[in-house]
């Protein structure tokens, strides 16, 4: 699906983290030394915020939401609130409804849940804009967030060393902009990424929940989050390159005009990888992994506030693109030039 | 396609493992150094050098670097 949307503008940008912090190298003597380094040298990660018990996705996004409604004169013009997870605080009813009553937003406002992951950012800014360029609403919220640390086995290094817990929120209004988009799936590539149990296909009970040895160094069980990461690194650096030279020529953008590509941030060694692919240089393709790891939908708006709250750069063009489960992948470009971009704050309980 | 250039390029994505020990025959699987990252490596190595998509379950099929260079240039 391609779409040149008009009339918007990206206003705010927030993010929370939460307060505990895994240190990969007190995962050492579960994993080896020698693993662990290893890992940690390719994907240049050294450590996660994880999320307490009792915090979900939700709470991170509302911490970071309230970062933005509070510097705001009214709240009473937001009318939408699309929340973007995979770890909603329940099956039902919507985080987005509890978000709108938590944030005291008015019973105007559209609330919609959409359970994506690394593409979702994309998926919930095009939302969005298709809210407000229709005229349908005056500013959305997109809050996009995940504790998939929650859905990993402390047993599976493949996953531990690589997923974090983050928290985000986006404002969008009416404006001058126009963002292009272009979201893209692959339904048949399902299984690469998948918590195969807990749904109404294969619902957990007592077997399904009993961990077994997988691949080398890693246990799982049914309701744990599966990766097979070889699969997901071929989809991505065979596909993302693709969505983003259509892109950038949709756009009528040279490499040259364009100022800074914000990728899903999956690890080091993969968007170092889709950077050198598309002949950009280092500077403009921020890497925010080290104290982070993959946070799931959250990453591109934690990349964009760690990178760029204090030190900002000309931000007029922006390539935005997010991969993964599904397989789905998306890019859109934004203009971050008269954002109001804060910085990562750590989430204290609420 | 050129066997010698893909040993070395294979070669490459590894630190630590003696350039002689890569050979048609090696089982790569069995070098100390092998892992999943390496894996990943070889993945975005064949994609770069030769704009050949190397999947998972091929790699996972293939015991030596013989059969690797194979896969590849059967898709070249």
């Amino acid at each position: 699906m391609k779409t040149l949307l008009k009339g918007i503008e990206i206003s705010h940008i927030a993010s929370s983290l939460p307060s505990k912090v895994l240190k990969f190298d007190d995962l050492k003597d579960l994993f080896g030394d020698k693993e662990v380094d290893k890992v940690m040298k390719t994907t240049g990660i050294n450590s996660v915020h994880i999320a307490a018990d009792d915090t979900t996705s939700s709470d991170l996004c509302f911490y970071a939401a309230k970062k933005i409604l509070d510097s705001l004169d009214t709240t009473d013009d937001i009318d939408g609130l699309i929340f973007v997870s995979q770890t909603r605080d329940h099956v039902l009813p919507q985080s987005s409804h509890i978000l709108q009553a938590k944030l005291g937003l008015s019973q105007d406002t559209y609330c919609l849940d959409m359970p994506l992951g690394c593409s979702g950012y994309i998926y919930g800014l095009m939302q969005a804009s298709l809210l407000i360029s229709t005229g349908a609403c005056n500013k959305v919220l997109v809050l996009a967030g995940d504790t998939t640390s929650k859905l990993v086995n402390e047993q599976d290094r493949a996953s531990r060393l690589v997923f974090g817990d983050a928290g985000s929120a986006t404002l969008l209004q009416k404006g001058n902009d126009g963002m292009y988009f272009d979201l893209r799936a692959d339904g048949s590539g399902k299984d690469s990424l998948i918590v195969p149990s807990g749904g109404f296909r294969n619902p957990s009970n007592s077997k399904t929940s009993i961990t077994k040895p997988a691949e080398e160094g890693c246990s799982r069980s049914q309701d744990d989050l599966f990766m097979d990461g070889m699969s997901v690194f071929n989809f991505a650096i065979t596909k993302v390159p693709k969505l983003l030279k259509e892109t950038l020529l949709e756009l009528n953008w040279t490499l040259e005009s364009l100022d800074a590509m914000v990728l899903h941030q999956a690890n080091k060694f993969m968007v170092d990888y889709l950077r050198r692919k598309m002949k950009l240089p280092l500077e403009m393709v921020p890497i925010e992994v080290k104290n982070y790891g993959n946070t799931g939908p959250a990453s591109i708006p934690l990349a964009i506030t760690s990178k760029y709250s204090i030190d900002k750069p000309k931000l007029n063009n922006v390539l935005l693109a997010g991969f993964g489960v599904g397989l789905s992948w998306g890019a859109c470009n934004c203009n971050l030039q008269n954002t109001i971009i804060f910085e990562p704050e750590i989430f204290n309980k609420l | 396609m050129n066997i010698d250039d893909f040993i070395n390029n294979f070669a490459e994505q590894f630190d630590e493992t003696e350039k002689s020990e890569f050979l048609q025959e090696t089982t790569f699987r069995d070098l100390d150094e092998w892992d999943s990252m390496i894996a990943l490596s070889i993945i975005g190595m064949v994609d770069e050098e030769y704009d050949i998509e190397l999947t998972g379950d091929e790699i996972r099929a293939a015991n030596t670097i013989s059969d690797l260079f194979k896969i590849v240039s059967n898709k070249k």
